[in-house]
């Protein structure tokens, strides 16, 4: 019963890793390197849309569309301070400059709304899904929902629209994105801002299912949005999703099994051992020629 | 049509277009040839754009496209074939072409339709393989699949670099034929080669480049007929 509870907590975490790492996988598609601002980033959209509704009063979805404009704006910034004059550079060089904006956003992000932890507003906290003796809180049934809905969102654009097959052909090749008249810098900002937002996206339903949100939490959500995507072979999409879930379900019943310390250790075991095992994840494609 | 004006091009140190003037008429095909190395790759990605011009002026049915943005250059029916095809490998066919047409000012679904019935007349195999994705192409068809690419911008420049590279003779003559056939639909091309006899025999024009400079340039015929030429290029006694 209990590791059934635990299960379930498990896999509504593990749908927002999913959410959290299809974000990341689509930023690592789009520049074709991994990032280390992303979770600082979707703590900023976070904290904005919180600030927004518990202190400014704004209706919690004008709250939330607000931020997530915010968070698209800063996904901009991050694209032309960090990659934008480096795209033909040493691919070292973004790395460090990810690194020094993410110490610069998590600060920031400390300075305008403080350092303390928020309590998020607890949304049909007392709501629970009856069925036969087990008892689902009915907010994680919304939390899964919402994750699907955006996954199959984003699927959705990147396989039926113009500039989702654009997003796609420049993660293959950005010199032939350019030749058939693709405006390169234009496309990757946007797949660059519509990663970030899916993190917030993933960031918000974290904070309501924790019922807390803390501005030191960025590198946490990076490592957890990292190891999915890594596990699941990082440039594909249900990769993502699968390595979310696995994530996800394993440090709930890790929890269940151990204590709730060991909770943010899975994550590094897995990256490790996908590492050093399987490099390529679990969908990853390699490509012969 | 085009004209290129002391073209320059450098990577750091190294000069590898050294001030390079030369001119395509309308419905010509014109043909830059030379040995590997003499910079025709890097003349044509830096009109294209795609790195940058150390000097000189490109100018296109007499506007200055030398600063443009690549994607702008392609928007004004500029289209680029570039070596070692660059077709998008985890896209079907059918996307690739779609991704052709991406910058092709006519966007209605009736036209899209028209120019992809075209590419698949012309080339056939491509209908065949539609839903499979382009990495799993053979050479030969993935050098068709550039090509049809390039044509569904509806250009009325192209640029082909090196089309036969790589590929068995058969294929190689399989691919000039397509290049006349495409001359004969009324565009004007630019072919970089190697296989300067071959190019030779479909062009109009050509200019012989080496080192970054062009050296000589005369009629296609002229250039195969000078004996002094034809030892250094065509490995004809
Ligand atoms: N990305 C690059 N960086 C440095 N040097 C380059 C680069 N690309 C080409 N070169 C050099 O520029 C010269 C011309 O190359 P290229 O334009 O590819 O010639 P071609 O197409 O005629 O074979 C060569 O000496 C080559 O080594
Ligand atoms: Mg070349």
């Amino acid at each position: 019963m209990f590791y059934i509870e635990q299960l379930f907590n498990g896999i509504t975490q593990g749908s927002i890793y999913a959410l959290m790492a299809i974000g990341y996988s689509l930023i690592f598609g789009t520049l074709g390197l991994v990032t280390f601002v992303y979770g600082e980033v979707v703590v900023f959209g976070v904290f904005v849309g919180y600030y927004l509704y518990a202190v400014m009063g704004l209706n919690f979805g004008l709250a939330l569309a607000l931020g997530l404009v915010v968070t698209w704006g800063v996904g901009i910034i991050v694209d032309k301070v960090c990659y934008e004059k480096f795209r033909n550079a040493p691919r070292l060089i973004m790395l460090i400059t990810t690194i020094g904006f993410a110490i610069f956003l998590k600060s920031s992000t400390q300075i305008v709304f403080g350092t303390q932890q928020r309590n998020m507003p607890d949304i049909l906290g007392h709501v629970f899904l009856n069925i036969g003796t087990f008892r689902i809180p009915f907010i994680q049934i919304l939390i899964i929902l919402a994750c699907i809905f955006f996954i199959v969102g984003l699927q959705l654009l990147l396989y039926r629209t113009r500039i989702g097959t654009a997003l796609r052909a420049l993660s293959m090749d950005k010199d032939a994105a350019f030749l058939v008249g693709v405006d390169v810098d234009k496309v990757i900002k946007f797949g660059h801002s519509l990663g970030c937002v899916l993190g917030v996206f993933g960031g918000v339903l974290l904070g309501v299912f924790y019922n807390a949100i803390n501005p030191i939490m960025g590198p946490n959500i990076g490592l957890k949005a990292f190891t999915a995507t890594v596990l699941g072979g990082i440039t594909s999409i249900p990769g993502a999703v699968i390595g979310g879930l696995i994530l996800g379900v394993m440090e709930n019943l890790t929890v269940a099994v151990y204590s709730a310390g060991y909770r943010d250790i899975i994550a590094f075991i897995i990256l490790i051992t996908v590492l050093v095992i399987r490099p390529s994840g679990l969908f990853g494609r390699k490509l012969e020629s | 049509m085009l004209q290129v004006e002391d073209l320059r091009v450098n990577y750091g140190q190294i000069n590898a277009v050294k001030g390079i003037s030369f001119e395509v008429k309308e419905k010509e095909i014109v043909t830059l040839i030379g040995s590997n190395g003499a910079g025709k790759t890097s003349t044509l990605r830096s009109i294209s754009n795609l790195i940058g011009k150390s000097g000189g002026k490109v100018v296109f049915k007499g506007e200055d496209i030398t600063r443009l943005k690549p994607s702008e250059i392609v928007k004004k029916g500029i289209c680029h074939v570039p070596e070692g095809r660059h077709i998008f490998p985890f896209l079907t066919v059918e996307e690739n072409l779609f991704m052709g047409s991406y910058a092709n000012k006519n966007p209605e679904k009736s036209n899209y339709k028209k120019n992809l019935e075209e590419v698949y007349f012309l080339f056939p195999v491509l209908k065949e393989r539609r839903k499979q994705m382009g990495g799993t192409l053979s050479g030969g068809e993935q050098q068709m699949l550039a090509i049809g690419r390039g044509l569904m911008l509806e250009p009325t420049l192209i640029f082909f670099d090196e089309p036969s590279l790589g590929l068995a003779p058969i294929l190689v003559e399989q691919i000039f034929k397509h290049i006349e056939k495409i001359r004969d639909m009324g565009k004007t091309l630019l072919l970089v080669e190697q296989n300067a006899r071959k190019a030779l025999k479909i062009a109009d024009r050509g200019y012989v480049m080496e080192t970054g400079k062009i050296v000589f340039s005369d009629t296609a015929e002229n250039i195969t007929q000078d004996p002094k030429l034809a030892k250094a290029y065509l490995g004809i006694a």
